[in-house]
This record gives C-alpha cells, structure tokens and sequence, in this order.
C-alpha cells in the first residue's frame, strides 16, 4: 500500500516537475518574444539578457602589474638609460655599466614614450593614459611640469633645432600630432595624422619630423588600406606630406637615416583582400621596412625570408653613421640587422617595377639583412648609446632590457627591470597571444590582426566558407569575455573554440595551440578591457552625448510614434554589454554573404573599433545609418535629423 | 613461521633482496625491457667493400650484403637489419627512439622496416605493392616514403609519396605525372621530395624540388627546377638555414658532389656545401649544429662553413654510405588539414594568369591570355577538362577532379596557346589551391588585390577523368 502511494506522489512529483517545466519553457519563450519583438526566438537562456553584470567579468578586475619595458633613451654620456614602465606608472634609470636600476620615479598616466634632450638634462615622458607629456629632471628624476596633448599619447621625439627645441607627439586614440616647445612646455600645433599614429622621428638636419601611424584605412572595404606616414615641420608644426604605405598596417617604428636623407618605417604588408587559401608565400602577411629617400619616394623592401617570417616589426633604430638599421620582430623575439649601404645598392640598381613589387618578393631580404639577433620575449622598442656602440632591446615580456655589443651581435647581459610573471596565467597568455611561433613559419601572431587585442580595421576572406564569399571584419578582443558566442556568424560557442583548432585549421594551418597555452591564452583576453574603458569610465555626459543616450533608450520617435521592440536600440544591444548575445538580422546581408543572420556585436568601445558591420563596410558609426541602413531595419533612425543621429554617434563612443 | 621456513631453505636475510632485485627484473621486461641507447650513437648504412656493382635503383644503392647497423659511443656495433639481403636509408623519429629503414627479404621486394634497437630481427612496417623505399618520419608513428621502389617495379607508372600510421595503411599524397622520390620532413611539417620528370619521351629527366603538407595539399616548388643537375639525391634539412642535396651531370658514380642552398632564397642561393667537398653519399644533420656525413667510405662530421672535418667512425671492411645520429629534434610543426573528405574536387584560383617570369614584357604583353584551357591526366594524352575566360585581371578560379594531374594551357585571342603546363599538379579533396601568376617568380607573395574572379561562383569542370584515388 505504502509502496503504491509512493509510486503515485512520485507520478504526481514528475508529472508536476514536467509541466512545471513545460510551463516555464512557454511562459520563457513569450517572455522572449514580448521583450525581444521578434517572433523567430523561442526559448533562450535567461543570461542572454539577465544577470550579466560587468563587476564580475575577469577584465574588471585588477590584474597584476608588470615592469615591462617600453620606451628607451640613453643619456648622451652613454652611461644611463632611462626605460618607461607603463604598466607601473614608473620610469627608471639603469646603470648601464653594472647592468641595474638605480632610481625610480612615479609617473602617474602610464607613462610609455620616452625621449631625452641633447645636454641630458630633461627626459621627456609620453603618459598614454592621463594624455599627458611630463617633462622630467633627468639628473635628480623628479617632475618638473607637465602639458595635455591629444588622447593617448605614445611615440616622442626630441631635435635641438635653430628655432629651439622640438617636441614631437604621436596620439595615438586622438589620431593627431602634437608638436611642442620645450622650457618651458607649451603646444605649438596639434595637426590631423593616420589611424593611430604611433612613433615619431625628426630629422633635425633636414628640419623634417616623421610620425607614422599603425593602423591602415581602406576606402571602401573592398579596397587597398594605406597607413600614413605623415611628414612634418617641427618648428612650426605645418603639414609637409601625406605618404601613403600601400596595404602597410602596424607601423609602429620611424628612424631617420641622417647621412642619406632617409625614413625608415618597419611594416606588415597584408593581404587581406586575397582570400585565404594558404599561409606559405607570405600569403596572409609579410614583414617589411618603407624606405622613404629624401625626394620622398617610397619603396618597400622584404624583411622576411623564402620559408621564414618575422613578425610584428615594431621599433627600428639606425646608428649614427648610418651604415645599420635595426629592427626589432615582437612575434619572433629576434632584432633584424639590415646594412643600408648594401640596400641603397639595391635601391640603385633597380628599376621602378622592381621596386613596386620589390616587398612582395620573399628571396630579397638576403641582399641586405645581414644578422637576426635573437632575444627575449617580444622585443618591442630599442635603443642605442650616442656612438652606436650598444644596442638596448626592451624585451617587454620578459621585464627586461637586453645589451647587445652593435659591432658583433654579442649579447652583453641583460638589465632586469622585474618578474616576468610566469607564474601567472594572464601574463602568460599574453606571450601566447604576442607570438608568432604557433603559425605556419612563424608568419604572424595573434597581435599581428589585433594589436593591443583591439582591431586592424581590415576585413579578412577565410576561404573555409567559400572563395570571395563572407568577408569578415577584424573583431575587437578588448571586452569580449560574456560576449559569447564568437564570430559573426555565432559559430563558435566560446573563446577556446574560437582560438583552438577552428584558429589552426582556418587561419595558422598548423597544429592547434597547445591546451595549457590556450587556456592561458583565453585567461589573458578576457582579462582585456574594452578599448577606452578606463577613460570612458566615470566621465560624465556632455548634453550632446546624454541626448544620444536618450535616443539610444527611445521607446518612441520624437513625433511621439512607438518604435517596434525589435528595433529599438538597447532591446538587441541591451546594457551592461550592450549586446543580447543572439544572432538578428538587420538587413546588412551583401551579395557574398550565405546568411543575413549575423552575431549582435557588443558595444563597449566602439567608438574605436572602425570599421562596422560584419563585412566593415561602414567606415563610420554614422554610415550605419547614413548609407548602410535598409528600411528602418537596424534600428529606427529614419526619423532622426542629423543632430539627432550626431548625438546619438556621440553616445555610443562614450561606451 | 616465514622465518623458520627460509633458514630451513637457506635462504636466511637475503631472500628480501633477492626479492626486490626479482621484482626490478620483471619490471623491466614489463616496461619492454627497452635498452637505452646513449644519445649521440650513429645509425649507419654500410656497403661491403666487395660488393658487385651494377643493378638499378634501390638495387645499386644497396646491393645485396649491405646493411644497417648501430653504433654505439663505445664503438661496439649492432646489425638493425638481421635477416635481410639488403637495406639502407635509416630514419630516426623525432624523439629519438625508433628507426626506419628500406630492406629487401629473399623475395627482392624493398619495404620500410623498424628496427629493434636491441638488436633482434626487425619489424615489417609497410606491405605495399611495388615497394617502398626512403623512409622519413612525420613523427613518432607516422612515416613518409615513395612507392613504388626505384628500379624494382615493373609497373611503369611513377613513383609517389605515401604517408602510413605505423600499423595502419598508406595514405597516397603525391598525384602528378612525374616521379615523386626521397622523402624528407621539414621542421616547418613540410614533406620535401625529389621530383623528376621528362618533357617528352625522348627528353633526359629533369629534377626539382618540391614540397607538400603532410596531407597532400599546397604542392609548391621549393628549388631547382628542371635547371641544374640530371641527378638530384637525398635532400636534407641540416640546420643554419639550409638544405643539403647530391647531385651529378652523369650518372658516374664518381661525378656526384653534395651542394647546398638557402632555405631564405632557395632559388637563388646553390653552392658547394664545402669546397673540395666530394665523393660524399649522405649528409645529415649532426649534433650540435654539426654536419655528419659520409665521405670516401666513412663518417665524417664538420661544423658548416669549418674545413676542420672530424671522423666519427670508419670499418675498413665496409664502406659507410648513409649516418645518421640517434639524437632526438625538434618535433616538425604540424598541419590541421582542410581537405573536405567525401568531396571529389577541389578549387584552383589563379591570381593572374597574365603574370609570369618571363623578364621579356614586351613578349609577355603580346602573348596575353585572354582564357585558359584546363587539362587533365596523362602528359602525353591529356584529356581537356574545359576552358575558363580570363577576369580583366587575369584571374580565373574553377573547380576541378581531386587527386588527377592537372594541366592548364594559356590561350590569347586568336586561340594561341601562349603558356602551357602540362598535367603535373593536383588538388586535394575539398582543397582550394591559389597561385599567383602562370610560371610566376619563385618565393613571389600575392598583391594585395582581391581577385575578380571570386566575385563569381568556381566554374566546374569535372570531365570525365577518373582520379588517380578511384583507380
């Protein structure tokens, strides 16, 4: 008897749990369409929309700080070198006789560029994040003033010249230039530069300053992207040209060449716009150097070799008899020597279509690389002492400045700035993320296509869903932990996926990166905030910016119609990610693309991340609506004037 | 009570210890009782010095007697081929445990064998029709080699690259026309072979080297090309950036010489390896950097570009042809297919059938192809598949059988064949394969450009060829 009640209160028990079950299921699946407008979802997990708070994602929380070097200037006496340590909020000063730190100053702002006047007595520092130069005492390292410039400043340069002293500034978040008078610091100009503008180099003989800028703009996202390579006067600031570097991204080094007029600018020539079929032949991308003569014409020359890369050319020095150029390969821990008597040979035999096509033939560099020194982790920004005698590698990973005897490529030691975390699976995953060695002959590393984590602003065809077919745009990777899923197309489920054998079947064409590597790698992205977070953060609206909010939240258009749930703004790009992780359609489907149901991207620094859509072809937030919008589809906006919709851009870059 | 029993036996206090040295023993037969073998032995192939020369092929290389030993730091020696007539071309996997080699039993047929390194007959490892000769190892357990066996074969059909999981069967990676030979494995997973083929019937052979994933795909020229010796032999990767090779203008035993190139421009860069250098049949990467090489009939090793040449081991009743250290390397990188299995075509993409080497441009714009007629099968008889126009940038993408030569001819406006390839390259299943141009420069990367062809779906061109997989 007691048996039977039994089976019948568990009958009763599981009947209930299943219709409880069914009924959430239904009452879920309203509730969805109710709050999405749209009848094509069924039922989705709750944390589409709920429960997402951005305090509990990894990259909101404090990470630990490294002494990883960035940039370098010797003293003119040879005997200090004074490193920036961003991550620190510190400079210091080496000893380079003994090969250790002797002092160490505070610098809040991150600070990152570094430059030094001609007696030695002031160094001055880029602050990257509190957009700020600092003039600092290099003899008794204390502050001495300081001055705004654009948004995150970072390359520098310093030139005595007849009208006084120079600075040059590359901002690189504000896009611009600032040139400034030292003693005290005050702006002279703030001309326009590329996407990004990241070192800078004046040639005080010549009365010319170089900036080049890191990332490449295309026309149309179809079209070849150039990086600018801008020439200036530093006296007074004024434009002198506007050198386009054809398909050239990540150029974040100048040197100049003083006895032969020259600029040298160390590249990524990519081949986006050839779909990926292969990775050998430079096929995805190549290491290259712009030569800029003194007449201004460019040339781009081959770093790489037949079947050997090396990637992420960064920094570049030349020493002061100007016979060797240096170039240090972040992806390949390797600095590339290259004899500039020998390339200006070359340069001078060759007639101009071999000088076109001079970058895209792999068996060139021979002619004039002469030494691969190799180093530590990511070497990224050099220096060398005033004779040219020593070369300082910041090896940024490994916390450390190597000392190389010029002469002979010898190591000389190695001055120790701090822990390289190896103990620690961010940092860890970080040098995963920068290196080249988990793709086929070390082409290219993850940072090729997104340098910092963020974007290149390219857009890619993978040839695994067809030839010319689902062009994609670089995504961002800062602020992508709970953005799942991944990809446009909402393929991959989660950020191992993602990066694992999907990465190294499409795109590495080797085997798939190791699980502890990988899981070190995904650890290191979501630890990556979204671009601008710390600056956006805690900064209050301009009215312009809160009318964009106002519109961003807008049930109804301002004639008083309702917007239909499904289109307006934050029902898809719901807060605090501003996505619902789901894929919709907007009506963005192009005559290449298999599907027109594409992943919502997450909004939070997107006011940086240009291109837009999933193929890039909106150069700008406001050609989401002023060309690319079909039918009121990706939002309502017809009703919008162009105050409106300049508010609501304004809004969304505040994100 | 154990005690009492052990002194009534004898075997007081020292039964534990024999115990234990009891245990040890059988612990190690458990664990294969593998022998260690210090690193730095020599596995070597040795020719007796009266051997009778003659024969062809693998047959002359190693004549019958020959064989292939371990020599160990202490000079003793171990025969790796007991029980065989003749082997030679050792291997060694990446982790430096196990060897390869081409043997031949009493029945004359070549086969890869593994050798027991303690010195008991070795293991049958592939049983394919033809033969098989040259191994190389990908990594612990899988090898490459080319069947069927040079000079064995009565069939006349070519030689090809096969890959075998020890254990499993082979898997055929090569589908050209010419003979596809001497298999070696790249640090960057590539498979490099000795590619030898004839322009006509009449023509002497000409050689290239070439290479391919480890699946078969991306079939590329890696150096020489049909342009340098009649012989090309052995090529190996010996560390610093090169590739070390044999080669001979006759077939002279005594006319072969070894030479070198530079992995950064292999196209540009043949020289001697060393000067003076000859009479050498093998060279390998050593340890350290070193080279080891077999020279005049014994083992020599030198550091590249150092006349200090150091013998490592001489027999003077044999003559040592082929060493190569027992020393573990790096593994070769590996490779993440993406071929489509199930799919019978794959895709060709030519970036611009307009661009070529030819240094003549005023030729070169005269002669310019407005279609391209694609072939297939023999080179004697090739069958056409269909032709393709020309994109205004001279680019054309179709999909064709995988697994056949393919062939394509450059046709201008009057119906001219202005370039002509003949059926020697393949696709694998579901592989998209791009080229740059047509006879394009070596080591050439892609202008950044996107192809108009690929704004149209791949013409397919199936015709009726039977791919070399279906037969």
């Amino acid at each position: 008897m007691k048996s039977r009640a039994f089976i019948v209160a568990s009958l009763v028990v599981l009947l209930g749990g299943c219709g409880l079950f069914l009924a959430g299921r239904i009452w879920g699946a309203s509730h969805v369409r109710r709050w999405s407008g749209r009848t094509d979802l069924g039922f989705v997990n709750c944390n589409h929309c709920h429960w997402q708070s951005i305090e509990k994602l990894p990259w909101a929380a404090e990470r630990r700080r490294y002494a990883s070097p960035s940039g370098m200037a010797v003293s003119p006496d040879g005997k200090s070198i004074y490193v920036a340590l961003d991550e620190m909020d510190e400079v210091v000063e080496a000893d380079v006789a003994t090969q250790s730190v002797k002092r160490r100053l505070k610098i809040e702002g991150a600070p990152f560029g570094v430059a030094i006047d001609a007696a030695g007595d002031r160094l001055y520092v880029t602050c990257r994040e509190s957009d700020m130069v600092m003039a600092v005492d290099a003899r008794e390292m204390r502050a001495l003033e300081r001055i705004a410039v654009g948004a995150g400043p970072v390359g520098i340069a310093y030139a005595s010249t007849q009208a006084g002293e120079r600075l040059v500034v590359a901002n690189s978040v504000s896009d611009n230039i600032s040139v400034l008078g030292a003693k005290p610091l005050r702006e002279i100009a703030r001309p326009k530069a590329g996407r990004e503008p990241y070192a800078a180099a004046i040639d005080p003989a010549g009365g010319r300053a170089f900036v080049s800028s890191r990332l490449a703009v295309p026309e149309t996202y179809l079209s070849v992207a150039n990086s600018e390579l801008t020439v200036l006067d530093p006296l007074s600031g004024r434009i002198l040209a506007r050198d386009l570097l054809a398909s050239a991204h990540l150029s974040e080094g100048v040197a100049v060449a003083p006895a032969r007029g020259w600029s040298l600018t160390p590249l990524i020539k990519v081949r986006n716009l050839v779909p990926i079929t292969q990775v050998a032949n430079g096929w995805v991308m190549s290491s290259g150097l712009a030569v800029r003569e003194e007449n201004g014409r460019l040339t781009q020359v081959p770093l790489d070799e037949s079947h050997g890369y090396f990637a992420d050319p960064s920094a570049v020095v030349i020493d002061p008899s100007g016979a060797r150029a240096y170039i240090a390969s972040g992806g390949s821990d390797v600095v590339t020597v290259v004899d500039l008597a020998r390339l200006e040979g070359w340069l001078g035999k060759a007639c101009d279509q071999s000088r076109a096509e001079a970058i895209d033939d792999l068996s060139l560099a021979a002619e004039f690389v002469v030494a691969r020194i190799p180093t530590a982790r990511n070497p990224r920004q050099l220096a060398l002492s005033p004779c040219g005698q020593k070369l300082f590698v910041a090896e940024r990973l490994a916390s450390s400045v190597l000392v190389v005897e010029a002469q002979s490529f010898k190591p000389l030691g190695r001055i120790v700035l701090g822990p390289d975390g190896k103990d620690d699976p961010i940092r860890r995953g970080e040098k995963v993320f920068t290196s080249a060695k988990y793709t086929f002959q070390r082409q290219f590393s993850c940072r090729s296509c997104h340098p910092d984590g963020h974007v290149d602003g390219l857009s890619y065809d993978f040839d695994g869903d067809g030839l010319g077919d689902n062009l994609l745009d670089n995504r961002s990777l800062q602020g992508v932990a709970g953005t799942e899923p991944m990809k446009w197309v909402g393929k991959n489920p989660n950020l191992e996926i993602q990066c694992g054998p999907r990465f190294a079947r499409v795109l590495m064409r080797t085997d798939p990166i190791p699980a502890a590597e990988l899981s070190d790698l995904t650890t290191f992205l979501k630890s990556q905030p979204p671009a601008n977070w710390k600056r956006n953060r805690n900064t209050p609206l301009t009215p312009a910016q809160e009318r964009g909010r106002k519109i961003f939240f807008a049930t109804k258009t301002s004639q008083g119609h309702a917007i239909p749930r499904a289109r307006q703004c934050h029902t898809c790009h719901r807060p605090p990610l501003f996505t619902n992780r789901l894929l919709s359609s907007v009506g963005t489907k192009g005559p290449h693309d298999e599907t027109d149901m594409f992943d919502t991207p997450h909004l939070l620094g997107i006011g940086l991340s240009a291109p837009y859509l999933h193929d890039g072809r909106a150069k700008t937030l406001e050609e989401l609506w002023t060309i690319y919008q079909t039918n009121d589809l990706h939002g309502v906006t017809s009703y919008m004037n162009k105050h409106q919709l300049n508010d609501l851009v304004e809004y969304l870059k505040t994100l | 009570m154990i005690a009492r029993h052990q002194q009534e036996r004898g075997l007081g206090g020292g039964f534990p210890i024999l115990a234990i040295v009891l245990v040890l023993i059988a612990t190690g037969f458990f664990f294969g009782c593998k022998p260690v073998i210090p690193e730095g032995s020599l596995v070597l192939t040795q020719v007796p010095k009266s051997a009778p020369e003659g024969g062809a092929g693998l047959d002359r290389l190693y004549p019958t007697g020959s064989r292939v030993i371990l020599v160990l730091d202490n000079g003793k020696t171990r025969v790796l081929s007991k029980g065989l007539a003749a082997a030679g071309a050792p291997a060694i996997s990446p982790n430096g445990a196990r060897v390869f080699f081409s043997g031949r039993d009493g029945s004359g047929e070549w086969q890869i064998y593994e050798a027991d390194l303690a010195g008991r007959a070795p293991r049958l490892v592939t049983a394919i029709k033809g033969g098989a000769a040259n191994p190389a190892t990908i990594d612990e357990n899988k090898i490459v080699f080319s069947s069927p066996a040079p000079g064995r074969s009565e069939r006349s059909e070519p030689s090809a690259i096969y890959l075998q999981q020890v254990g499993a069967s082979p898997q055929r990676l090569t589908f050209g026309n010419s003979s596809a030979l001497e298999p070696t494995v790249l640090g960057d997973g590539r498979i490099l072979f000795v590619s030898a083929w004839a322009r006509s019937a009449q023509d002497d052979c000409q050689f290239g080297l070439f290479t391919i994933n480890s699946d078969g795909t991306e079939l590329t020229p890696f150096a020489l090309d049909g342009d340098g010796p009649r012989f090309v032999r052995k090529p190996r990767e010996i560390g610093f950036g090169r590739i070390a090779f044999h080669s001979a203008y006759s077939e002279d035993a005594r006319a072969w010489r070894t030479e070198q190139i530079h992995v950064a421009r292999p196209f540009k860069s043949r020289a001697p390896l060393q000067p003076n250098m000859e009479g050498c049949d093998s060279v390998e990467a050593g340890q350290r950097g070193a080279v080891l090489a077999c020279c005049e009939g014994r083992v020599v090793e030198f550091q590249p570009g150092s006349f200090e040449v150091r013998e490592r081991f001489d027999d003077p009743d044999w003559r040592e042809i082929e060493a190569v250290a027992l020393v573990p390397r790096a593994m070769p990188m590996g490779h993440l297919s993406t071929m489509v299995s199930g799919k019978k075509t794959g895709t060709i993409l030519c970036l611009d059938a307009n661009l070529t080497k030819s240094t003549n441009k005023a030729l070169s714009t005269k002669l310019k192809a407005e279609k391209v007629r694609i072939l297939a099968g023999s080179r004697e008889e090739p069958r056409r598949l269909g032709e393709v126009n020309l994109h205004p940038d001279g680019s054309f993408m179709a999909e064709v059988p995988a697994d056949t030569p393919i062939g394509f001819e450059a046709v201008d406006a009057e119906g001219r064949v202005v370039r002509r390839l003949a059926p020697s390259i393949w696709v694998r299943p579901g592989e998209n394969r791009a080229c740059v141009g047509c006879h394009e420069p070596y080591n050439r990367s892609p202008r950044n450009a996107r192809p108009m062809a690929v704004t149209k779906p791949a013409k397919r061109l199936e015709g009726t060829v039977e791919s070399i997989a279906q037969k």
